[in-house]
């Protein structure tokens, strides 16, 4: 006797309340090609439209970052030698000031992009443990741009930790860079800092209306 | 004035003098060594002197160009300048024993120079032929040829001795000017120059751009983009030897799939 009205009022229940409930859940990636697929595609989509603000833009690539990349794990990378020898405060602070020059670097190369489509080409196990997805931008006018993830299991999702654009790796990058900084300051960590809070002020000034 | 400019260089050289290592710091002086920059002060002098030129007259030419010419035209003169450099590319395609990108090459110059009317329009391209960049640095190190250390050329940018004797040997060898001034038309190697030079420029306004507004050190930052850029045209764009090979096959081989598979789980 209970069982069609109850099920009416959990089909109900789900019905009202479910996408309101959960409108963000995604199903879980089955593997890491289409875990690329979906940050490919995520980004093209709401990164390159010419109708929203910067502000929006980084906003956005904020969001994606947190979400899809392993921050810390990059961000330690970046460091090298140094992460050793840098306070629990300081790694925390480096680790937010990397964010926001990083969001606003990537949504700066997303800008110009428009009516770009994204493909993964394949997926090859890494020794380590997590795997490379091979991928392109496919653009309407010259050659495609290749891009590589590499990219780590997450509980039931997975994380990036490296990315290459046409063989360069963005991370590897900033590691060279910011190891340049921190030897022109005589070795510190402090120095690095310092040069990293003032980009990323100005970064933000620049967005903000 | 060519003199002048060599003394000049050779003043800033003796001027700045050599990087300094962190001697008394073994992992710092590890990193430093693998910058291998050794000449990083007169470099980062050249690198500012390069700037100075871009800001005064290449970037603004450039610019005029990307707004004055539609993307159509832009598109044409770039095809045309690729289509003179393929003879170059096909050589160091051969020297390099990449028969099938030989191949692939010859076929493009053939195809476009013809039925692309003077390589204007890129015929090939679209009969599956894509195209591929080569140049003699790049066959030097196929060859075996270390890169050596880190060197900023004064306008032509960054470099090392491998790639700017390859450059060099470009300039000499390069089949088209070769047959310019062998046929006496002595304006076409120069204005070739300068329109590559214009096309390079702006087809990298933007990034170039978003590069020194977000980086902390614009010198290193281009100093790592530049030897993995290297490093990936070198290879042809393979994966590295630091990853698994995957090889010519997309499927890697079991007992490779087997491990990874454990490590994943």
């Amino acid at each position: 006797m209970f069982a069609p009205r109850s099920l009416l009022a959990v089909g109900l229940a789900l019905v009202l309340v479910g996408p309101w409930a959960a409108p963000e859940v995604q199903a879980a990636p089955a593997d890491a090609k289409s875990f690329v697929a979906n940050i490919g595609e995520r980004a093209l989509r709401e990164l390159t439209p010419k109708d929203i603000s910067e502000a929006e833009r980084v906003k956005r690539m904020r969001a994606l970052l947190a979400e899809a990349f392993d921050v810390k794990a990059i961000g330690k990378f970046v460091l090298g030698i140094y992460w050793r020898r840098t306070t629990e405060d300081q790694r925390t602070e480096f680790l937010k000031l990397y964010e926001t020059v990083v969001s606003h670097s990537y949504a700066g190369l997303f800008k110009k992009y428009s009516g770009e489509t994204f493909e993964v080409i394949r997926q090859v196990p890494v020794a380590g443990g997590g795997s490379i997805v091979y991928g392109r931008i496919k653009r309407m006018n010259g050659p495609p741009v290749a891009i590589e993830l590499q990219v780590v299991k997450d509980s039931d999702t997975y994380k990036a930790v490296d990315i290459k654009i046409e063989g360069i790796s963005m991370p590897l990058t900033h590691r060279k860079e910011y190891s340049s900084v921190i030897r022109r300051n005589r070795g510190s960590v402090a120095g690095l800092l310092d040069v990293l809070r003032k980009k990323a002020s100005i970064l933000e000034d620049s967005i903000s209306e | 004035m060519p003199s002048r400019v060599v003394v000049i260089f050779a003043a800033a050289f003796l001027f700045a003098g050599c990087a300094t290592p962190p001697k008394d710091d073994p992992e710092a002086l590890a990193e430093f060594e693998k910058a291998n920059d050794p000449i990083e002060p007169f470099n980062r002098v050249v690198f500012d002197f390069n700037m100075f030129i871009d800001k005064l007259i290449f970037k603004p030419i450039a610019t005029m160009y990307d707004g004055a010419m539609p993307e159509y035209g832009q598109e044409r003169v770039h095809n045309v300048l690729a289509n003179m450099r393929a003879p170059l590319v096909f050589i160091n395609d051969a020297l390099q024993g990449e028969g099938k990108r030989a191949g692939v090459t010859a076929g493009r110059f053939v195809i476009n120079t013809t039925v692309g009317v003077l390589g204007i329009f890129d015929v090939a391209g679209e009969w599956g032929l894509e195209p591929h960049s080569e140049d003699f640095g790049q066959t030097f190190a196929v060859w075996g040829a270390p890169e050596g250390f880190y060197l900023v050329l004064p306008i032509f940018g960054p470099s090392n001795p491998r790639d700017g004797l390859g450059l060099l040997a470009e300039t000499i060898l390069d089949p088209v000017n070769y047959w310019a001034r062998s046929e006496n038309i002595d304006e076409l190697p120069i204005s070739r120059m300068l329109a590559t030079g214009v096309d390079i420029r702006s087809r990298n306004l933007d990034t170039l751009d978003e590069i020194e507004r977000t980086s902390l050190d614009f010198y290193a930052a281009i100093r790592s983009l530049y030897r993995q850029r290297r490093a990936d045209e070198i290879r042809n764009s393979r994966p590295s030897a630091i990853e698994p090979a995957p090889g010519i096959s997309t499927t890697p081989n079991p007992a490779q799939q087997a491990e990874s598979a454990a490590l994943l789980d």
